[in-house]
């Protein structure tokens, strides 16, 4: 409860404050710029971590995305909202760092299978943001992040395709088989975390 | 499979996921501002010192033809200092033996002239005959000078006129034929400088020739004034050297400069590679290549896709002529005018039915990446820069060049994306029609057996005005590298 109370106070100090704020930013103040960062760097933290392996990573792609988007403030518009052009930034920026990174390149293999048959039945989500966040990441970085662009960002598996140069077959095919290897260890996640309360 | 419950819970669950960042993110990220500030201060440095160089460049160049001209001022001045002294000594080689009075008239004369210019050797010629010949008859070619030289009435013509009062009456008499021939020879050079000093020569003469008095001159003053005219004209023949050797060799070269550095014109052309630029004389490819518009928006909240599509490099060329003219030995000022030719391409989708399009009175596509469509823009150019030669060795020589160009928008088939619309449509009011680009490049010269000259080398051109004052082109530059070829049309001169 108090983290939403927390996280919607955040909001509405983002949406409020933000016009002079992306002014002095733009200006090139370094405490508007720590301002901004100190707002946005945790839930940002959040969507580089779910992208990446590591939390060494996770910041290092933080960074990156905050140059960026110090640099490139001057373009964003404030028709939409900040927060969300940030998060744009992030997203694109964890990608740039998979393909630059070599160990997360090697890992990206995209291969054009056959569209895997799909378990019906969605698991139960008793685990934490956090748990849930370390399960995705426990993923092969191909599928962690075709997960995560279709089923957290709202990608479609058109966009995706285009994304990572694949086809959209492939992007299906593997958030298939993402989402039943997901699926299949948030249940048995849970059988765990049962046996564990309950003593069975 | 898009109805799954996993996917909605997943986002559920994820929406709010947040993590302190460790406290080395933040000075990480300010050290990059940092560096990313200096790198930008390092690039106006530079284009701050190209700026000065070319102000200074074109301040010498407009400052040499005033140079010339002082040079021609001063050394006539010098002239008359040194000539001055051989002048002393003609003068009172003659007049030792005719005039005692001649010295002060000369020393009077000299004190009062020595900073004239040319036209005050030619008074000393004068005085030099006249006092020769009569030792007063020296004050009617000065008021003769004086005539000429309206700038130095005031300053001579009271003395000098006062003396010519006090002395004429008596030694007007003999010595009219001397003076006259005296006068006359050294007129020309008075007449130069204006016919209304003719004009008192000739009265003079006739003055003196009308005088009844100057036929009781006996042989021997003849003879005297006759030997000063010899030597007069010999003074007149040394000065009239030392103006040749000194002040004639200053201008002379001046002239010979002059001659030598016309305006030389070359036809210019260039072919290569043209891009909008998101950073200022940066990186020119995007740092998110996979930011790009898409007619889709997905299933998630957020609209992540309805943004530009990144630039990507297109061919350009240039054709035009160029005008040299050379400021120094090295350096040499380059303009002219050009045809120049950018291209960019940028991913665009189908292209709108025909309703949407002519709402916007041209061609409009949707956002997707279906297609490239590559931007043309036309320019023409007026190129101004400095040109520094840096080695010449055999018929090659190699020229570094720099400068401005202001290049005007003649037509554009550009699109624009607008992010309201959702689509990719052209709207020429966006762009800067007058752009100002910094321009750099090597050139290694060839010069070919009929001596005409043929170059090649690299140019990079640089945008210093923004593309577009609006949508997907604000904050964007034009960036060109090129290879240039150049055909002198002018032959060179032995």
């Amino acid at each position: 409860m108090q983290r939403y109370v927390r996280l919607s106070c955040q909001l509405i100090c983002m949406a409020t404050g933000n016009e002079s704020l992306i002014k002095d930013c733009i200006k090139g103040n370094a405490k508007a710029q720590q301002e901004l960062f100190d707002s946005y760097a945790p839930v940002m933290l959040g969507i580089c971590y779910r992208y990446t392996k590591s939390m060494d990573d996770a910041e290092d792609v933080l960074q990156d995305g905050f140059v960026q988007v110090f640099k490139n403030i001057k373009q964003y518009r404030s028709e939409g909202e900040l927060g969300a052009w940030i998060r744009r930034i992030m997203v694109n920026t964890s990608l740039n760092f998979l393909k630059r990174n070599k160990r997360y390149r090697e890992e990206m293999v995209f291969e054009d299978s056959p569209l895997h048959p799909t378990v019906e039945e969605t698991p139960e989500l008793i685990l934490q943001a956090k748990e849930l966040a370390a399960i995705i990441r426990q993923l092969p970085t191909g599928y962690q992040t075709i997960f995560n662009l279709h089923a957290v960002e709202g990608y479609s598996h058109v966009e995706i395709a285009v994304m990572l140069g694949i086809t959209e077959g492939t992007s299906r095919s593997q958030y298939a088989r993402a989402r039943n290897l997901l699926g299949e260890w948030i249940n048995k996640y849970n059988s765990e975390e049962k046996r564990v309360r309950y003593g069975k | 499979m898009e109805n799954d419950n996993l996917k909605k819970k997943v986002q559920e669950h994820l929406s709010g996921l947040s993590f302190q960042p460790s406290g080395k993110v933040w000075p990480k990220v300010e050290e990059q501002l940092k560096k990313e500030k200096k790198r930008r201060r390092i690039i106006f440095f530079w284009l701050f010192g190209g700026m000065l160089l070319l102000g200074s460049g074109l301040l010498t160049y407009f400052n040499y033809s005033a140079k010339n001209k002082n040079i021609v001022s001063s050394s006539t001045v010098k002239n008359n200092q040194i000539e001055n002294f051989p002048a002393d000594t003609a003068y009172s080689s003659v007049d030792n033996k005719i005039n005692p009075l001649q010295k002060s008239t000369e020393n009077s004369s000299n004190g009062t002239f020595s900073a004239d210019t040319l036209h005050s050797k030619n008074r000393h010629k004068n005085i030099a005959a006249q006092d020769a010949g009569t030792g007063i008859l020296a004050h009617q070619s000065p008021k003769a000078f004086v005539t000429a030289n309206k700038n130095n009435e005031e300053v001579l013509y009271p003395s000098k006129k006062k003396q010519v009062s006090n002395a004429g009456k008596t030694r007007m008499r003999f010595k009219p034929a001397v003076a006259g021939t005296a006068a006359e020879e050294v007129a020309p050079a008075v007449a130069n400088a204006n016919s209304a000093s003719k004009q008192t020569v000739s009265k003079d003469d006739n003055t003196v020739i009308a005088d009844p008095e100057m036929n009781k001159n006996t042989e021997e003053k003849k003879i005297a004034s006759d030997t000063a005219v010899v030597a007069v004209n010999k003074q007149e023949a040394v000065l009239k050297k030392n103006t040749d050797t000194l002040d004639g060799k200053i201008t002379e070269e001046g002239r010979q400069k002059k001659k030598k550095s016309p305006w030389k014109y070359s036809l210019v052309s260039h072919w290569g590679i043209s891009n909008v630029g998101k950073e200022f004389l940066g990186k020119n490819s995007s740092r998110f290549p996979l930011v790009y518009a898409s007619s889709s928006t997905g299933t998630g909240q957020i609209n992540i896709l309805n943004a530009a599509s990144p630039f990507s490099k297109g061919f350009a060329f240039g054709v035009g002529v160029e005008a040299k003219k050379k400021i120094n030995k090295r350096l040499s000022f380059i303009t002219g005018i050009q045809y120049n030719y950018f291209s960019s391409g940028l991913l665009a989708g189908d292209q709108s039915d025909s309703s949407a399009a002519n709402m916007r009175s041209g061609i409009a596509f949707f956002p997707g990446a279906t297609q490239t469509y590559s931007n043309h823009f036309h320019f023409i150019s007026i190129p101004a820069g400095l040109q520094a030669r840096w080695f010449t060795k055999n018929s090659f020589s190699g020229d570094m060049n720099f400068g401005f160009n202001i290049m005007e928008l003649i037509s554009t088939n550009a699109l624009i994306y607008d992010t309201a619309a959702k689509l990719y449509y052209d709207k020429k009011s966006v762009f800067n029609k007058t752009q100002l680009a910094f321009n750099a490049g090597l050139q290694l010269n060839y010069t070919l057996k009929n001596k005409l000259e043929l170059s090649a080398g690299p140019q990079f051109t640089q945008g210093i005005i923004q593309v577009g004052k609006d949508y997907n082109y604000k904050g964007k530059y034009f960036k060109l590298w090129a290879l240039q070829v150049k055909y002198l049309l002018d032959k060179k001169r032995k």
